[in-house]
This record gives structure tokens, sequence and C-alpha cells, in this order.
């Protein structure tokens, strides 16, 4: 049977790093660069979708789910 | 003075209701109640196509194809215009599902200004403009084509590929649902460029109908996409060739690369030579520009260009230039930093689509081909593809992976489209419209108090004018009153008031229906005419009449509601599945013979509702008379009664399935192994597989797994002879009796 090591333990670990925001990603460019503007929109931004963001996002989604249109 | 032009955006948006514990509102019962409370809330006149209305600000709001409710804005005169009554159309709605008490009582609608849906349907909606114009119709798929692909540097949404099982970012989520250059599909088979003229006008006026685009926040985006485009047809109407140098030998794979290119610079072939999205958009940029001063474009035509050039300009420096004031743009900075803050690294998101979208390719062969891959559900989707799981576990080490990051990695996957799709939620609530209140984002072009005016007054020119007062004048008499785009009507004396016209100023009646504009007719023709446009009228009053009172479950098509229950009992709304199924067996059962194969058949899809609902004892009820239906007449769903008694037994704790494994072998051992019901021959019952594998033992759910592969197809039974408990078990009669 195929499990994923600690798997309970890392959701928990993902849902507990919206408290503690993880470092790293170096790829992303510094928010410097970006300008004052998008320095102000990232910090917004991030406090705006931690609050937004429901506890479970499949839920979130299968219950918005809309049939195709145009 | 150039004619004024006539311009418009019909957006449809998502629309969903969510009651306590999460239970989703049916959309049937939400869309009838909020149009019946538009019905009570806004001035308005009925449609005389459709179960929507004309409103007074000269826009329609109605319910389109897969129940998004649209709002059209009325025909405008220029993009910030358009823009206006775009803003107030989104006010409109909000104030249907904010002002007062729930549309639906416990519950809380939600309002997306969204184009995909990242539940796994894979869907998409549409956000069209329409621009009225002289031009030659068959000119313009030559001119426009390149200019519809590369304005999505300004004009995209933003967000993902919903088709894919992994994370790709794109300027254009309606980029991926593009598989045409020239099409005349809406629904399907969707093209960049859309060939319906259907000008809702008199005279010789055509109407560009565009598809391919999204619903913005962003004012600058939505003023430049109308703006841009216009202006574009006005010099092909002016019989100028402004996309011959960029035309493009492969628009398609053109569309598909620039939405995948946020650093706006990758190139494509064109006539000129290989070009960015930008460079393209330049181009037309330039075409437009030396047109300003000849009296060819229309008043607003050098504010577009201003705007043009800047955006472009601020493109060539890197996406971060429009980071604050493109959907695109603010989404793609968003969403990079909250991967961040999320512990992943941005371009390892691309190694974890290409494991991802094996993992689905595997899954498409097993019954849980429908379901999407979720973190939560990882462990059991594994089940019937171990194998190729561990060939991903393998290709994931060697790219430098944690293979335990991978559930990871799929729920930020939905957190992902999570905030997209939230980013459009109309209302305090939706992100973009915090983020706006926030003051952080530099996008806005027109005001608060010029929306308000939108919502209730119509364009000061044009038809729309004369529509919107009428529909002030006789709301209320909606039972007399009918309108559409070139009419209005008083179906009691068959008289209209004629808006063929796109400028018609006059609100006289007119008994006889004018010709169009510079025809001559001879006057028994127009009568005639007059009399049929009259009598179509009342026939689709009458229509819509009967539309407007049909409540969800009015039909009585017991296939059409059990296809409805069950795609109810997928979406886990349970109580609503059980009650439609009943209702379908009720009328059923009063109209096929006793003996009918489609009686077992929803008695055993009842049970399985029930089963999911944990009502075990009720569901082996069902299950059992289904079986007793069967008797004598046995095919493939004597197989899945089998297997519904299988899962209800070991649900129970009972471990004495030997009967029902043994008749299951007897029944794939019937050759042919028929389908009497008429029915699918593949069993979709993924969210049945998902209940029993969180209650059952690994062991037990791989078995039923396996069980649901080989009812769908008869080689996987195979597989089965691995499972000791089905490779001893003995093939049993179907006559043998189930115990009580």
């Amino acid at each position: 049977m195929i499990e994923w090591k600690g798997e309970r333990a890392m959701r928990e670990r993902n849902r507990d790093e919206r408290e503690t925001p993880a470092g790293g990603g170096a790829a992303v460019p510094a928010a410097g660069d970006l300008g004052e503007q998008a320095e102000r929109l990232f910090a917004a931004g991030g406090d705006a979708i931690e609050r937004a963001l429901s506890q479970d996002s499949a839920a979130f989604l299968a219950a918005n789910q809309q049939e195709g249109g145009q | 003075v150039p004619e004024p032009r006539l311009l418009g955006i019909e957006t449809e948006y998502a629309v969903s209701a969510v009651a306590a514990h999460g239970i989703r509102v049916g959309q049937p019962l939400l869309l009838d109640t909020l149009m019946q409370r538009a019905r009570q809330r806004l001035p308005h006149l009925g449609d005389d196509h459709s179960s929507g209305m004309f409103l007074a600000n000269g826009g329609r709001f109605y319910v389109d194809a897969g129940g998004h409710p649209e709002l059209t804005t009325p025909e405008c005169l220029s993009p910030t215009e358009v823009l206006r009554y775009v803003r107030a159309g989104e006010t409109i709605l909000r104030g249907l599902t904010e002002d007062g008490a729930p549309l639906v009582p416990g519950s809380r609608t939600s309002i997306y200004r969204s184009n995909v849906d990242y539940s796994g349907s894979r869907a998409t909606w549409g956000c069209h403009e329409s621009v009225m114009h002289r031009a030659d119709p068959r000119s313009l798929p030559d001119q426009l084509i390149a200019h519809l692909v590369s304005r999505m540097v300004f004009t995209g949404a933003g967000g993902f590929d919903n088709v894919t099982a992994g994370v790709k970012f794109t300027l254009s989520p309606r980029a991926t649902h593009v598989h045409h250059a020239v099409s005349g599909g809406s629904t399907s088979g969707r093209g960049i460029f859309h060939t319906k003229n259907e000008s809702l006008c008199g005279g010789d006026y055509h109407r560009l109908h565009v598809i391919f685009g999204e619903s913005l926040g962003s004012d600058l985006g939505c003023f430049l996409k109308v703006g841009t485009t216009a202006l574009i047809v006005a010099l092909c109407e002016a019989g100028l060739h402004p996309g011959d140098d960029v035309r493009l030998p492969a628009p398609v794979d053109a569309a598909h690369l620039f939405a995948g290119d946020p650093t706006c610079t990758m190139r494509v072939s064109t006539l000129s030579g290989p070009r960015s999205a930008v460079s393209i958009q330049r181009h037309y940029l330039e075409q437009v520009e030396s047109q300003l001063d000849k009296g060819l474009l229309p008043p607003w035509a050098p504010e577009v260009c201003r705007r043009w050039r800047d955006v472009l300009e601020r493109l060539e420096g890197g996406w971060q230039g429009v980071a604050t004031s493109l959907d695109w743009a603010i989404k793609f900075g968003l969403f990079r930093e909250h991967v961040r803050r999320r512990g992943f690294v941005w371009e390892s998101l691309a190694q974890w689509t290409a494991i991802a979208e094996r993992f689905a390719t595997a899954l498409a062969k097993t019954p849980f081909r429908e379901r999407p891959l979720r973190a939560s559900f990882l462990r059991r989707l594994a089940l019937p593809i171990r194998d190729e799981v561990g060939r991903l576990q393998l290709q994931a080490r060697r790219m430098g992976l944690d293979w335990d990051d991978f559930p990871r990695f799929l729920d930020l996957r939905d957190e992902l489209f999570e905030i997209d799709t939230r980013f459009g939620e109309l209302g305090p609530d939706g992100l973009f419209t915090s983020l706006d209140r926030a003051g952080v984002l530099t996008h806005r072009l027109v005001d608060g108090d010029e929306v308000a005016s939108a919502v209730e007054h119509p364009p000061s020119v044009g038809r729309a004018l004369v529509r919107g007062r009428l529909v002030r004048q006789l709301s209320g008499h909606d039972d007399r009153y009918c309108c559409d785009w070139a009419r209005v009507w008083d179906c009691e004396t068959g008289r209209c008031v004629d808006l063929t016209d796109p400028f018609a100023t006059s609100m006289a009646w007119t008994d006889v229906h004018p010709t169009t504009r510079g025809e001559a007719r001879p006057d028994h023709l127009e009568a005639l005419e007059q009399h049929l446009l009259f009598a179509r009228s009342r026939v689709r009053r009458v229509q819509a009449g009967r539309r407007r009172q049909e409540s969800p479950d009015d039909t009585t098509n017991p296939i059409e509601l059990s296809d409805r229950a069950r795609r109810c009992r997928m979406r886990g709304q349970l109580d609503e599945a059980e009650r439609i199924f009943r209702r379908a067996m009720e009328i059923e059962d009063a109209r096929v013979a006793p003996d009918s194969p489609k009686r077992p058949h929803r008695r055993n899809h009842l049970a399985m509702v029930l089963l999911r609902a944990g009502r075990l004892d009720e569901a082996k009820t069902w299950n059992a008379e289904a079986w007793c239906l069967k008797a004598g007449r046995h095919d493939l769903v004597s197989g899945r009664i089998l297997f519904i008694r299988i899962a209800l037994c070991l649900l129970q704790g009972r471990r004495d399935v030997a009967l029902y494994l043994g008749q299951l072998k007897t029944v794939f051992n019937l050759d042919p192994l028929e389908c009497l019901a008429d029915i699918a021959v593949t069993w979709e019952i993924h969210d049945v597989l998902d209940t029993l594998c969180e209650h059952l033992p690994d062991a037990d759910a791989t078995l039923l797994v396996h069980l649901t592969e080989a009812l769908n197809d008869r080689e996987h039974l195979e597989v089965l002879e691995t499972f000791e408990e089905w490779r001893t078990v003995e093939a049993v009669g179907l006559e043998v009796a189930w115990p009580e």
C-alpha cells in the first residue's frame, strides 16, 4: 500500500504556515525590485488572502462548481 | 465627423449559494430566486426572447447557458461608457444578493467575476464584446485575429489553466478553451474570431461579437479591451488593413504561447517576421495613431491611444510595470508571493505539474477518471495505479523534488484556485475589491457617482435611451409590454416602438413596422411583416411566461430527473438527490411495465444515495428490492446491484460476502453481458468510491475499486485475480436467494 509519509502532519504544517509565513523562494523577485507600489500590493494582498482563504480550498471549489456557459 | 460607434459588453457571472455545514443550494432554486427578486426590485420589462428582462438603464439581465446570470450593457458610445455600465451591472447584481434577506434562507450567495471553474468540471463561460460596424465582415478575421491573440497582454484576466492537473499560470484562462482561429461556436469548438454577425438592428450595420476575452476588475484593462478593438474595427471599416503585416500563420498556437508567457517576450511568426505580443500590439497602435488626424476615428480615440501606448511601454519593462493596474499582472504578483509564503519555489510548479499530469493520465484509466486530483484523496486515488505511482516517485526524486511534498503541492494548487476565484468575488469580500479599497491598485477610470448614475439611467445617445425610458415608464405592466433589442412591444394592441435604427430617438407607438433603412417595400409586405412580428412576439410572450412559472422540478421526464439527482449525489447534495430520485421513480413506475429494467436500475441508484448518506439499512432494503426485480433478466445492472450489496455489507462490518462475490462472478461470465436498461455503460461513481475508501480498510476499498473497474471494462478481470478473496470464491447461481 502506498502511503505518503506524514501526510496529515504535512497538511497541518501547511495550515500552520498561514500564521507564520515561511521564507525561501529564491526565484521570486525581491519586493524592493518591484517598486513601492508593488510592495504595498503584496503586503496588503498577503493579508487579504489569508483572511479570505477558507480552511478547505477543495471544499470551497466544489461548493462553487459551475457549469459551462458561452 | 465619423458616425458614432455603438459598443457593449455581455458578462456571464458565476453564482453559488452555500448553506450551513457547507451544503450547496441547488442552482435552479438559486437562479429562480435571483430572477424573482430582480423582477420584484428592478424596474423592467420582460424580455421577448427569454425569461429575463430589460432594465431601466437600457441593459438586459437574464440567465444564460449553463445557469450563469448575464448582464448586458446598453448600447454605449465610448469605452468609458461601456466600463461605467459594466460596473453598474455588478452593482445591480450585488444589490440583489446583498441588500435585505438572503436570497435563499439560511444561505449566503456569492457572485464571481470569473470565467473558469476550478472544481474539476473544466467549465468556462464568457464575457463578450459587441462592436457595431459597417465593414465587410469577411475582411475582419485577417485583420483582427493577431490583435485578439496579442491583446491579452493587457486584456487577460490572469489565472490558471483549468484543464491541467497541475498549476499553469495563464494570462488568459479562456485561451485554454480556444481551439480554432475562426469558428461560429460559442459553447464548444470556440474560435479566436467568432463569426456570429447578428446585428440586432436594421440598416447595413454589422455587429462584431468577440468571445475571446475575459471579465476584468481593472478599469484600465476593460477600457483598453473595448477601445483598442473598436479602433481597429474602425480602420477596417475605412478600408484599411491594419493587420496585414502581423498576420499569424498559427494563431491558436500563438494564443497558447502568449497565454503562458508572463514575460510577454516570447515571439511567434508573423508575415513581417517573429514578433512578441507587445510588438504586435505596437504595430496596431501605430496603425491607429497614423489615422488620428484623418477624421476616421471617434473622439475618444486619442485617449485610448495614450493609455494603450503607456501600457505597452510599461510591459516592455516587464510585468512589474503593470503589477498594480492590470488583472493578470496583479494576480501574477500575488500568486508568486503566496507560493513563496507556502515554502515553494514558483519555478518548481512546472515540475510538480509534470508529475501531476502523469498521475492524472494514469487515473484516467480507472474509475476515478472524473475525480479531481486532491491531496485529501491522494492515497485512495493511488490505489488502482500503484505501479505508476512508484515510477512517479522515482521521477520526482530525479527532479530533485521530495515526493512527500506532492500532497502539499496539491493543497497549494487548490489554494491558488480559490484565490483566483475569490479575486473576482463581487462585494466587499472580493480580493480585488478589498485591494482596491486599500488603495494599492492603480487602475480606476470611473468613479462611484458615475456608476450609480448608470445603474438608474440609460446612455444619453442612441436607442438605449428610448428603451430605458420606456422600461421605466411601463414597468409594472409586464403582462402587457415586452421588449427586445430592436422593439418595445404592446402585446395588447400589437403596436410597437421601433428601435431597429440603433440611433432611434422616437418613442412613438406605431402600427406598421417600418422598413429597414434605405429599403422601400410595398405596403402589403410591410403590413404582413408587422403582423408576423407581432404574432411571433405573442407566442414568445406566452412561452416566456410559462418558463417563468416553471419550477426546477417541473419536468416529468424520469430520465431528466434521474440525471439531475445523479448530479446532486455527486456534488454531495444527498437530501436533494434522494428527493428527486424518489420523484423520478414515482413517475416512472406509473409509466413503465412491472418488469421494466429501469425499475431495478433506479432503486439501486437510490441505494447509492442512501449509502453515501450513511443510511445503510434503508440502502440495503432498496438494493434488495432492486435485486428481486432483476429476477431472470440479469445484465450489467445486476453486477452493479451486487457491487452495492457487497459494499453495504462491508460498511456494516460484515465479512460474509462470498455469496454476492460468487454471484458477481457469474454475472461476469454472462455472455453477452447486456445492458438492458438503456443506460450509460460506464459507471461513474467516484463519489461513492470516495465514501467507501473513507470508511473501509484499504484492502476492502482496493477490492471495490477494482471491481468497479471490471464492471466498466471486463479486461480488468485479470487484475481482480490478484485478490485472494476474489480468486478463491466460487461462482454462485443468480437464482440463489439472498438471506433476509
